[in-house]
């Protein structure tokens, strides 16, 4: 196969992508958009929501090569598991479209693995044992229109579950679970360049 | 090694799911999905990454079960079938037309035997006059994966009672103790795949020797097992006579004839868009180097190349085989 070219990340907040942005030292192309030419690696702020990450994902998957990888970063909630936890998507579900799509679980890695469901509005009540996110399902209808189910992934950190709820959220929270997960998440994402 | 395993969800409490689910650690990653086809068939996936690393699909096999084979791919029979209880396989040959006849690599498995059983039983009464054939690897190793399907246990004893039907089960593995464990049914044919060694290791990944792979079959054929030989595909390869000549020779050297049931023989062959595709999904491959030709939409060796080819097996196979019945799968 052809080596991967690029990497682009979309992530929904500038809160979620700072850690990131100084983890790889970024630089600043426009008002929402990141790029590490030497590291190969492309950051999109789209906003909230799936339809904004439904546009960013196209934005960015225009600006860059052919053969290039696509990872969604954020935050979502799940009823069980622990804020911080990080988690590797294994279905994504759209709740109002009823579609799903499977990214490929081939890659090297020990985060754990779990289905998601994208919602339009925050969730309260966990009534599956899915995770519950707002972006993945835009991300993924757009980032699929380029590539393979193998090369286009997502990673959420637990930010609410149901002993926390998203009004216990806070910017700081945010920045510092990705923080700590950067390094996981850094090693996942050498894992795709090695393709 | 399988770290996914997707299944369809009307299938996740039936018997045989639980089953094949208990054989593997409980850390293992479940996906429950509708329909296999939201995995297996989606378009734009790489067969090749996805080798690396290929998940297990657990369905239901909806519709018809039992296929017509090509014409002139039997061993003696008119009526000729073949099943496919899985879709993919253990082995990465180069050659495989698997590579470019489904869209993904992982491994689909219907879990619903019993369908099968039916529709093979139903086939067997309809040719009562006559032995119906089924051929079980057309599209995967049905013994390489027995471990988790159970495949030997669950389709033997339907042939055992069913003695119009006449099961050939094709594999390169060596993985023959789980038939050892029956006693010879004489309506099974365990038929071997073999190219000669140094073709093997160069473009048949993952396949176990040429000398297991006759180690045992002598395994089966001591407990009075019939076996089967496959020489398709011939490779053309440097020494091509002395090497094919060699095989043949270690093959009847240690296996009695008696227990030979019969062999067959084909060139490698692909219809133009699989050919097509194996080449772009594996620009590397040692085959591409075989300089095809594509005669009327199929790409295989040029006409007098392949003539020649056929005259030397043939002559050399009967020299071996003695009154063994040949068979050449010419398309």
């Amino acid at each position: 196969m052809n080596k991967v070219e690029e990497i682009n990340i979309v992530v929904a907040m500038k809160r979620e992508a700072n850690p990131l942005i100084n983890y790889w030292n970024l630089k600043k192309n426009s008002k929402n958009f990141y790029f590490n030419k030497k590291k190969k690696i492309n950051l999109i702020i789209s906003g909230i929501g799936k339809k904004k990450a439904e546009i960013a994902t196209k934005f960015l998957a225009e600006k860059s090569k052919k053969n290039s990888f696509f990872l969604n970063i954020g935050i979502a909630g799940h009823k069980n598991y622990k804020l911080g936890e990080i988690i590797l998507v294994s279905k994504v579900t759209d709740s109002a479209k009823k579609y799903n799509w499977y990214p490929s679980l081939l890659w090297k890695t020990k985060i754990k693995k779990a289905p998601l469901i994208t919602v339009r509005f925050p969730k309260i009540r966990y009534t599956t044992n899915y995770l519950y996110d707002m972006e993945a399902s835009g991300f993924f209808k757009s980032a699929r229109n380029y590539v393979g189910p193998e090369k286009v992934q997502c990673i959420k950190i637990i930010s609410d579950n149901k002993h926390s709820s998203i009004f216990n959220i806070s910017s700081k929270k945010i920045e510092n679970w990705i923080y700590s997960k950067t390094k996981i998440i850094d090693e996942f994402v050498k894992e795709f360049l090695k393709a | 090694m399988i770290e996914t395993i997707y299944i369809e969800n009307h299938i996740k409490n039936h018997p045989r799911t639980k089953k094949i689910l208990s054989r593997f650690k409980k850390n293992i990653n479940v996906v429950y999905c509708d329909h296999y086809g939201e995995i297996f068939n989606i378009k734009s996936q790489n067969f090749r990454i996805q080798k690396n690393k290929p998940a297990l699909i657990l369905a239901k096999k909806e519709g018809k079960k039992i296929h017509n084979i090509p014409k002139n791919f039997g061993i003696g029979g008119k009526k000729n079938y073949y099943f496919s209880h899985m879709l993919n396989c253990i082995y990465d040959c180069e050659y495989c037309f698997l590579q470019g006849k489904h869209m993904s690599a992982h491994y689909l498995l219907f879990i619903n035997y019993e369908d099968f059983f039916l529709d093979i039983k139903k086939q067997i009464k309809k040719n009562s006059s006559e032995k119906s054939y089924f051929f079980s690897g057309y599209d995967c190793d049905s013994l390489a994966f027995d471990g988790i399907t159970d495949f030997i246990k669950s389709f033997l004893p339907i042939f055992k009672n069913n003695t119009n039907g006449i099961l050939e089960i094709r594999t390169k593995s060596t993985q023959v103790e789980r038939i050892l464990k029956f006693k010879p049914i004489d309506n099974c044919i365990i038929a071997f795949s073999f190219t000669p060694e140094n073709i093997s290791k160069l473009i048949e990944h993952k396949v176990p020797s040429v000398k297991k792979r006759i180690d045992s079959m002598k395994k089966l054929t001591d407990m009075g097992w019939n076996i089967g030989l496959r020489f398709d595909p011939i490779v053309p390869a440097c020494n091509f006579g002395k090497i094919y000549d060699d095989l043949f020779k270690s093959i009847v050297s240690k296996i009695p004839k008696k227990n030979i049931h019969s062999v067959s023989f084909g060139m490698m062959r692909f219809p133009k868009k699989m050919f097509k595709k194996i080449i772009k999904e594996n620009p590397n491959t040692k085959i591409d180097s075989l300089n095809f030709k594509n005669n009327n939409g199929i790409y295989s060796y040029e006409i007098d190349q392949k003539k020649k080819i056929e005259n030397i097996i043939l002559s050399k196979l009967k020299k071996y085989m003695g009154d063994i019945p040949i068979y050449n799968c010419e398309i």
